[in-house]
């Protein structure tokens, strides 16, 4: 009976039991969910003025740097680290490009340039999935070449950290440089003490790992990895012996005795930072001395480049656009936009002025992104030869420039978009051998080809880097000894031998110009196009139609340079573009007419309207009964 | 001599006779362009665009120099010569919807408006045209009516 009695009870209170059970677990999980909104990040100083960083530095192991004895490497990762979410820094748009797993390539930028002036070839290169660079692999770059050739202009990261090793390269040295991790002080140090020169020198040398402590203010580095042998194994070489071995020297009175160091660390990145790799300067015929040109108007009026390219922890930094994916999980940065901080998105942000347009027709702004009147060089006759930090090494006093230094990237180009709008855009004719198939498509030769089989055919050229044309004869040579489907692709055709003579392969694909939006310098509103009227565009011969491009990569040295016209780099109907343009010399006529129009069927409309009052007040006049 | 002076008389009205008939078969073939390129482009393409709007603006300047002359004599005609109250109601209506189509076409051209203000007399100015193309259908209904 009591056993009856326990069942009995036992199966009333089970449900409660278990209902209370899960009400604990649920009211449990209910508290760890996060509350909703911005939740600030750990460690996270949280005021106005920037944190003192008055602090440690660790070496790879996290070990405290002392800067009388140690002679290891200061660690990004380990000294950011203790407070800031490294990795999660590291998946940030500047360090992404060609990660696994990534699939938000966003609009297309600007690539980097494989230039080699002995074999003539320029060739845009982007890890990111853009319709019409090529991928590393496509050109059989590995990520060593890749960090090699392109990672003095990045903060470290991506190809030559996370994906270094993503690929099977016997040439690869990574055991003796080490790896090109994120430097956190490349953006965020904001005393200018930065060395962007001894950041480039140092992957010049191969010593990717010690890097970021050579650019940095406290330390010095000497000596050069690449003169260390292939088979250097740093494991064995506990104390470093080996004479080549590049050492490091910490500068000792920047510590205290606590073997702190100050760093000018700042949140807010300065221009100065930005502009390390992305700088621009105009070079050649129609460009505008660099003294004599401004500086991007937002930037005149004392505004700083994260003052709309923001980012929060993920360093996934707004681009500005209106198509950037970034707006579908933050819609708060539609007030960064042009439109959304200028036009009517609700911005008005750093008391912008709202633009009226009075008088230009709303299409244009479907048709238009802001920056194809508003942005770049002023357009002229012909697109100017234009320089760029990652393709032209601005702002390194190691290169050699001239306006003829590859590769030769042109703007502004009043193309559209991959959104469809004609926007401002900065471009290049690529120039590279290939192959063509059977359909004409054509695919580079990797770069180790070119390199052992193109060069040693061609003359070294008497100016490194520069653009010199090839002749006939010389291009003639390198195909036939390159065999079947062989082609050198420059000035917009592919070219290939047929019974000894060179002749077009039909078709553009792999020959076009490969262009990238632009956004800045942005121009003020006086000097942007349609500031003094209609004709600004609409007129034969106005730049955003008849301006010309010049096609890098003339074939042969002494051929009349030919030049693209805007609309034909659209695609544009020619006959249409030169009806509408034609169109508008007869408009202040028609406004004329059209003004003299409307008045004349006002005041008939005006007089009807009087004769019908009276007939109405008075009645019909006598005899014109209907 | 009376027949002399007659004929002195009729020579320019036939000549005004025949400039308005050639006006109103331009303002016709013009309208027609208008209302094809304009509503057939807005509502099959989602804008007048490409030979679409050339075509528009060509046919809204032959239309802008005919309108007036025909809405003159049209006018006086339909002031001497009543055709019923819903005929001239219909007729004024067409005038009016006309005048504000050019209206405010010809106020677009000028630096009077923003942006927004331009939206606006562009919906206005294809409402108008709209409302033009109905009445101008309602118009040529009640003539063939009455002709009957």
């Amino acid at each position: 009976m009591k056993k009856n009695t326990a069942h009995m009870w036992m199966r009333l209170l089970m449900p409660v039991a278990v209902g209370a059970l899960g009400w604990v677990v649920l009211a449990s999980s209910d508290k760890a969910e996060p509350a909703g909104g911005w939740q600030p990040p750990a460690l996270n100083a949280g005021g106005e003025a920037p944190y003192v960083h008055k602090i440690n530095l660790y070496d790879a192991e996290g070990v405290v740097i002392d800067p009388k004895t140690s002679t290891d490497l200061y660690s990004p990762r380990e000294t950011c680290g203790k407070c800031h979410d490294v990795d999660a820094i590291s998946h940030g748009w500047h360090f992404n490009a060609g990660a696994p797993g990534f699939d938000g390539d966003g609009r297309v930028g600007e690539p980097w340039w494989w230039t080699d002036s002995r074999t003539q070839t320029q060739l845009p290169i982007s890890a990111r999935d853009w319709a019409g660079p090529y991928k590393p692999a496509d050109v059989g770059l590995t990520p060593w070449q890749y960090a090699l050739r392109f990672g003095a202009f990045t903060p470290g990261g991506g190809m030559g950290d996370a994906l270094a090793e993503s690929v099977d390269d016997p040439e690869a040295r990574w055991r003796v440089s080490g790896k090109l991790t994120v430097d956190c002080l490349a953006c965020h140090l904001g005393n200018r003490d930065y060395d962007p020169e001894a950041w480039a020198k140092a992957i010049k040398a191969q010593n990717f790992k010690w890097a970021a402590t050579a650019a940095a203010p406290f330390a010095r580095v000497k000596g050069e990895a690449k003169n260390l042998p292939d088979d250097y194994d740093p494991e064995f070489d506990l104390f470093g012996e080996n004479q080549d071995l590049p050492v490091v020297e910490y500068v000792e009175h920047l510590f205290d005795p606590a073997k702190r160091i100050h760093l000018d660390i700042v949140a807010r990145t300065p221009n100065e930072s930005c502009y390390r790799c992305h700088s621009q300067q105009h070079v050649g015929v129609g460009a505008t001395a660099h003294w004599l040109t401004d500086r991007d108007v937002h930037i005149a009026r004392g505004m700083n480049c994260v003052d709309c390219h923001r980012h929060g922890l993920n360093h996934m930094v707004s681009r500005g656009g209106e198509h950037d994916p970034l707006l579908k999980t933050e819609p708060g940065l539609q007030t960064l936009t042009c439109d959304g901080c200028h036009g009517g998105g609700g911005g008005g942000r750093f008391a912008s002025p709202k633009p009226k347009h009075a008088g230009i027709p709303p299409l244009h702004f479907e048709k238009m992104a802001c920056t194809a009147c508003h942005s770049g060089p002023m357009p002229g006759d012909a697109a100017v030869l234009t320089q760029t930090s990652m393709a032209h090494g601005l702002g390194l006093s190691s290169e050699h420039r001239t306006s003829a230094t590859m590769p030769h990237i042109v703007s502004p180009l009043f193309v559209r978009d991959q959104f469809g709008k004609i926007a401002a855009h900065r471009g290049a004719w690529p120039a590279y051998w290939g192959r063509a198939d059977d359909q004409g498509a054509i695919t580079p030769l990797a770069v180790t080809e070119v390199e052992a089989r193109v060069a040693p055919l061609l003359p070294k050229p008497k100016h490194e880097d520069e653009w010199q044309p090839l002749a006939d004869d010389q291009i003639a040579t390198v195909l036939e000894a390159l065999g079947d489907g062989a082609v050198y692709v420059s000035a917009g055709e592919a070219r290939r031998l047929d019974n000894g003579e060179l002749v077009v392969v039909e078709g553009d694909a792999g020959v076009s110009p490969i262009t990238w939006p632009m956004a800045h310098d942005v121009r003020p509103a006086a000097q942007s196009l349609g500031v003094k009227g209609c004709a600004d565009c609409h007129a034969a011969g106005a730049p955003i139609d008849a301006m010309t491009a010049y096609a890098a990569g003339q074939p042969q040295a002494g051929v009349t340079v030919s030049t693209t016209p805007m609309h034909e780099l659209r695609g544009d109907d020619a006959l249409r573009t030169s009806l509408w343009n034609e169109a508008f010399r007869g408009r202040p006529l028609f406004k004329v007419i059209a003004w003299a129009s409307v008045g004349v069927v006002v005041l008939i409309v005006a007089t009807a309207l009087m004769i019908g009052t009276r007939r109405l007040l008075l009645g019909k006049p006598e005899g014109r009964e209907s | 001599m009376t027949t002399a002076t007659a004929n002195t008389t009729r020579a320019p009205l036939a000549r005004i006779a025949k400039l308005d008939a050639l006006c109103r078969v331009l303002l016709v073939v013009s309208f027609v362009a208008l209302a094809v390129t304009g509503i057939g482009g807005y509502y099959a393409l989602g804008a007048v665009d490409g030979y679409g709007l050339l075509v528009h603006m060509a046919a809204g300047g032959v239309f802008t120099v005919c309108l007036p002359v025909v809405v003159l004599t049209a006018s006086s005609s339909a002031l001497t010569r009543p055709n019923g109250a819903l005929r001239t109601l219909v007729y004024w209506l067409t005038v009016l919807a006309a005048l504000v189509a050019l209206g405010t076409i010809t106020l677009s051209m000028t630096k009077l408006f923003d942006t927004a203000g331009l939206h606006d007399l562009l919906t206005l100015h294809r409402w108008a045209g709209l409302a033009l193309v109905a009445l101008s259908i309602l118009q040529l209904f009640l003539r063939v009516a009455c002709r009957r």
